[in-house]
């Protein structure tokens, strides 16, 4: 079933949506969220609550893109549930978002604190910016890391790279995501 | 927390990017999962020949270096001589099978990537996985094809072998030598990816016949070669002058000192020829004129200071480019009469597997440092960095030596008029032998109660003033801290063959002998590299010394030959421009 058809579903309020979609993007939802959270029940709940955001979403939202509708969806609800972890002191592997964060530090420009919506619209315009400056090798290879949270190691062998061609460019992308946020004025 | 704001944030980026990061792990639907990476990157590509050549167009550009009539709907090239080896161009699928020709074979079975996927590569990059001792370039012509039964009966005398059943063994005449401009005929054994019944994507087999450029990585005579992927040319003879197509998918576009590239891209409808095979083309994607690319080539390498080996001389001792070079010789000087000690035995016997980083590990690549694979295991060291503030070595905990604070050193060059001392020289080091402290107090003058018991006394030949510019032949006692039993954390001792670079200055009494500004700082690790000098920093941050320079900035570790104990670098830096910098320090002090 195309997602075109999926969609149709969920505008029909028919239930078997969330069954397509499951059987569509279950994987694909439960890998970004693992990668998140480090752990399978908080994963697969994680996942769940995708479903039902999907279903109180659509309609009136029609998505153009179901995939990334529902992996952001995915990463949003798995993001906020790591920090809710996190406050109770949960330990998490290094592979996953804690590792990826202690890498984000390097691209964390200095200044002062964001104050409002507009800082964060202001971000989101630069960071799409910013991705569009990059070649393409060196933006998938970003986003795998920062976006699916892949491992290094993942990443290098999917796309051929040596683990240690993966780690330069990716310090060197965030050294320029830092020189590039300063440059902008952008608060993070 | 910033960092997680910057994490969600990049959630709600468009969802091109997404898209086109998905993988097959994560990526489910089969129809999607072409999208993501090769479809775009194909359509990437041709959008890019496509631009380059609208720009093209629009500024009515005329590339330089190749004769070349106007573009026409042939797809042979207008200059290749009738007589050169039969090459047949199509411009579109159809063609294939109308292709009567014979081929020596047909309907191989192809795999690998689709060959529009990956980047372009610059020329500087091409010139990063050249080794300066090793260059070469060369026209090869192949001479014979072996079967696998041939191949695996002469694979037993490679060292080593190639263990590789997808690959075709040849055996080629090296028939140029562009570097040193002359004939040459060596024979060589080459290997290609690819059988004859299975070939990668746009990578035919050789040809029996066929002529190729390229510049060999590491050309032996006594094992197989493999022509560079990057920069490999196939050769036809011209009527008004040789000509060199670039294989693979990208081109490696060359500049002339007039700005002007030199050669020509093939267009995209005209790039795909069919030589060995039916159904495997060959893609070549830019065309050069053979002798201004070859003198393009030499004049660049001779600026950045290469020599050009015979190609004789094309049977190379990797060891030789060890930093460590085991017979440095120690001028005479009168500090020298120290006999030999048992220490120098220690710092031989040393682990020696892991070396500094050299010519063979460690490259230029885009401003920054580029290391190999095998670096990989240190990587976590210097991801974890901030976290690392102890070590225990051999069950002690080592001297901590905390790292200057950035301005320190600065301040203290700005202050030294105060101390009645000068900076003299910023001085190029080979360490020649270590000596105890009771040793260097006897000889150098150097109170050893003075906080000296934490530090290693080195003898040292110092050849070369950076600051003066100048070539030097004397020997200088020096010490800095850390010892072999309570090395400073990052900063283990130094070994009998280390280069460094010391800034030093004359003692007050005015006497000749010098020591270092300070034992930690001002004090650089010298990596040499294509003929000249890079400082690595140690176990400092960076200081308003090098604020500004243009900096190398990763921070790696290696083992010592020393100790377990890291080597902690927090910069790289041109020795030239460490100097300068000091030099303009040094005339402001001298006002």
């Amino acid at each position: 079933m195309n997602d075109e058809q999926i969609v149709s579903l969920y505008f029909a309020r028919s239930e078997s949506a969330i069954t397509e979609t499951q059987k569509k993007y279950g994987k694909y939802c439960y890998y970004i969220s693992f990668r998140i959270l480090a752990d399978k029940q908080d994963a697969e709940e994680c996942v769940n609550d995708t479903y039902l955001k999907a279903w109180n979403a659509i309609p009136p939202h029609k998505p153009s893109r179901l995939s990334t509708f529902l992996g952001k969806l995915t990463r949003n609800l798995s993001l906020t549930r790591f920090q809710s972890r996190k406050a109770k002191k949960r330990a998490y592997d290094d592979s996953g978002v804690m590792g990826v964060l202690r890498e984000l530090r390097d691209s964390v420009p200095s200044g002062e604190d964001p104050r409002d919506l507009s800082d964060d619209i202001a971000l989101k315009e630069a960071l799409n910016a910013f991705l569009r400056s990059l070649p393409q090798e060196t933006r998938v290879i970003f986003m795998r890391r920062y976006w699916y949270m892949s491992s290094v190691k993942e990443i290098a062998s999917s796309l051929s790279l040596t683990e240690s061609k993966v780690k330069m460019t990716l310090m060197r992308t965030r050294e320029r995501l830092k020189e590039y946020l300063e440059k902008e004025g952008v608060a993070v | 927390m910033s960092e997680m704001r910057l994490l969600c944030a990049l959630g709600e980026v468009d969802d091109e990017f997404i898209e086109e990061a998905a993988f097959d792990n994560a990526c489910i639907e089969p129809e999607k999962r072409v999208i993501p990476f090769k479809a775009l990157a194909a359509a990437a590509a041709i959008a890019v020949f496509v631009g380059i050549a609208a720009v093209l167009a629009v500024v009515n550009y005329k590339a330089i270096g190749v004769d070349t009539p106007a573009v026409t709907s042939e797809s042979t090239p207008a200059v290749t001589d009738i007589t050169a080896p039969p090459v047949t161009s199509v411009t579109d699928n159809n063609d294939i099978s109308d292709d009567k020709r014979e081929f020596e074979f047909y309907d191989v079975e192809t795999q690998g990537d689709n060959p529009a996927s990956g980047i372009p590569i610059s020329y500087d990059e091409v010139m990063d996985s050249v080794y300066a001792e090793k260059l070469n370039l060369v026209r090869f012509e192949i001479l014979e094809r072996y079967s696998s039964e041939d191949a695996a009966k002469l694979n037993e005398s490679f060292d080593p072998p190639f263990e590789d059943m997808y690959s075709t063994l040849y055996r080629a005449r090296i028939e140029y030598d562009y570097l040193n401009d002359k004939a040459a005929e060596k024979e060589i054994y080459l290997i290609q990816d690819g059988t004859p019944e299975v070939m990668l994507e746009e990578k035919p087999l050789y040809g029996v016949g066929e002529k190729y450029v390229t510049m060999f990585y590491d050309l032996r005579y006594d094992r197989w070669n493999k022509a560079n992927p990057d920069f490999t040319f196939k050769f036809e003879e011209g009527i008004s002058g040789n000509i060199l197509y670039q294989l693979d998918r990208w081109p490696v576009i060359l500049y002339g000192e007039d700005g002007l590239s030199i050669g020509e891209d093939i267009p995209y409808s005209e790039q795909l020829r069919y030589t060995t095979t039916s159904n495997v083309p060959m893609r070549l994607v830019r065309k050069y004129d053979e002798s201004l690319l070859a003198e393009f080539i030499r004049g660049d390498w001779r600026s950045r200071g290469y020599a050009f080996p015979s190609l004789d001389d094309s049977v190379f001792d990797t060891s030789a480019l060890s930093p460590k070079s085991p017979d440095v010789e120690a001028p005479d000087n009168d500090a020298l009469l120290v006999a030999d000690t048992d220490t120098d035995e220690d710092i031989n016997s040393g682990p020696d597997t892991l070396m500094i980083p050299d010519c063979k590990n460690i490259g230029i690549y885009d401003e920054y440092f580029e290391f190999e694979d095998y670096i990989d295991s240190f990587m976590p060291i210097y991801e974890d960095r901030m976290e690392a503030a102890e070590t225990v070595i051999n069950g002690e905990t080592v001297l901590q030596a905390p790292p200057m604070q950035p301005d320190e050193t600065y301040e203290r060059l700005m202050s030294d008029e105060s101390e009645n001392a000068r900076i003299s020289s910023l001085c190029k080091i080979t360490v020649t032998r270590l000596l105890s402290g009771e040793e260097a107090a006897a000889l150098a003058g150097y109170d050893a109660s003075l906080g000296d018991r934490n530090c290693t006394f080195y003898e040292g030949a110092v050849t070369y003033d950076y600051l003066n510019k100048t070539e030097m032949r004397e020997t200088i006692i020096f010490s800095m801290r850390g010892t072999l039993e309570r090395p400073c954390y990052g900063q283990p001792p130094y070994a009998v063959g280390d280069k460094i670079a010391l800034v030093l200055k004359t003692r007050e009494s005015g006497s000749d002998i010098t020591r270092p500004f300070r034992s930690y700082a001002l004090a650089y690790d010298v990596i040499e590299f294509r003929g000249s000098d890079y400082f690595a920093v140690r176990g400092q941050s960076t200081d308003r010394i090098e604020e500004g320079l243009k900096s190398y900035p990763h921070s790696i570790s290696y083992s010592s030959t020393q100790t377990d104990n890291s080597v902690r670098y927090f910069g790289f830096y041109s020795a030239d421009a460490i100097a300068d910098r000091l030099n303009e320090l040094w005339s402001f002090l001298k006002r």
